[in-house]
């Protein structure tokens, strides 16, 4: 150990050292600046208000509140780029089919053990992450990616053919996209059809009973805050993107046989 | 009485959690080759993270000034070892083994090699 190591050592002792006092001294201020407090507050008392549901989204979550209830045609948008881009990778991989029966054993018994003990634990707490969007931090992204995840580690250990086998194909992944993303769309225009037909006025992205527009989401489901739109929302979604990154995962993971195929198919469409 | 012991015991437990901790850090940093840094780390990784969370359970449930919640603290931390007990062995597992079956890791210093007896794994 040379004069150098110890002077790292020795320096990044003593920056942990104190950093941790100037915390405990209250030396970096109060954490949150008293003007942030405000709007902090006033989006609080916004977001879960059940004694006057005009001013409410009906949501314990803040920040799913925000994400699709206040600034909800924003995620829209953002949603749709990332079906845009699914979509560009299915175009950039057009000639592609999946093959079964290439090979591929998958990991060694041990590992597959461990998986099937986690595998269907990992779809619940994916899907539990996506209903209880509006309640708990997460939401609709979070649990799609958890489900995606899933199938990505199902394809490592058992081979693609496994999940392919049991009707999870690229065709399929890709159907269940669009009927996610038509989900949140027809989420969306629903208060406003339902106020076209009954001759009262709407919003896009309406939630709850707003001022001159009387129609409304169910806000409670018995006795438990259902988010009006958001539980339909944070469901899509999570569809939406667990079949979105499971298909550009099984596309990218390209094997040579399917790539000679393809190639071969590109021929007879020149 | 009884919460006394099970905050104990949990505190020993975290001991022992640090113990493993830091030799797995310093295996990871001098052993000679891949698997014996690797069987540092999952040393790190068993007695270094399951032992301690079941120690942090322990000490939730003898923890009596949390109130109710403390449940909660202790079965999330209880079900979170066991997960991370069927976990962290099968992710060192599959590494050795790709690792080993690949050739691309040094297999020197080695004593005794089991695998190339039964034939290459």
């Amino acid at each position: 150990m040379n004069a150098r190591e110890v002077a790292i050592a020795t320096s990044i002792t003593l920056m942990i050292v104190l950093l941790a006092y100037v915390i405990e001294a209250g030396g970096l201020g109060p954490i949150a600046p008293e003007k942030l407090r405000e709007l902090a507050a006033s989006y609080i008392i916004s977001t879960y208000n059940p004694w006057n549901i005009t001013h409410s989204a009906q949501s314990l979550e803040a920040v799913t509140a925000i994400v699709w209830d206040y600034r909800g045609l924003d995620t829209f948008f953002e949603t749709s780029v990332l079906f845009i881009s699914i979509v560009g990778v299915a175009l950039l991989f057009r000639g592609y089919r999946e093959k079964t029966g290439v090979g591929g054993r998958g990991l060694s018994e041990i590992v597959k053990t461990s998986t099937k003990i986690l595998a269907p634990l990992i779809l619940i707490a994916g899907i539990s992450i996506a209903i209880h969007g509006h309640l708990t931090p997460g939401g609709g992204f979070q649990g799609g990616s958890f489900i995606a995840v899933l199938l990505v580690l199902l394809s490592v250990v058992f081979s693609l053919d496994f999940v392919v086998e049991r009707g999870l194909s690229t065709s399929r992944l890709l159907t269940l996209r669009s009927i996610g993303l038509m989900g949140v769309f027809a989420t969306s225009i629903a208060l406003l059809l339902v106020g076209l037909v009954t001759g009262v006025s709407a919003y896009v992205f309406q939630n709850m009973v707003r001022e001159g527009a009387p129609v409304s989401m169910p806000p409670w489901f018995l006795d438990r805050p259902t988010g009006g739109t958001l539980l339909f929302f944070n469901v899509f979604e999570a569809l939406a993107v667990a079949t979105g990154l499971s298909l550009a995962f099984i596309v990218l993971s390209l094997r040579r046989e399917e790539v000679e195929e393809a190639l071969e198919r590109g021929e007879w469409y020149e | 009485m009884i919460d006394l012991v099970l905050v104990v015991a949990g505190l020993v437990l975290i001991v022992i959690g640090v113990f493993y901790d830091f030799i797995g850090a310093i295996g990871l940093l001098r052993l000679p080759n891949f698997y014996t840094r690797l069987h540092a780390a999952t040393a790190g990784a068993i007695g270094g993270a399951v032992v301690p969370m079941i120690g942090a359970a322990l000490v939730a449930l003898g923890a009596e000034y949390l109130g109710p919640p403390r449940f909660f603290l202790a079965g999330a931390a209880f079900t979170s070892s066991i997960l991370l007990m069927i976990l962290a062995q099968a992710g060192s597992h599959a590494l050795a083994r790709a690792a080993y079956i690949s050739g691309e890791a040094q297999r020197e210093p080695i004593l005794y090699d089991a695998l190339r007896e039964e034939g290459g794994g």
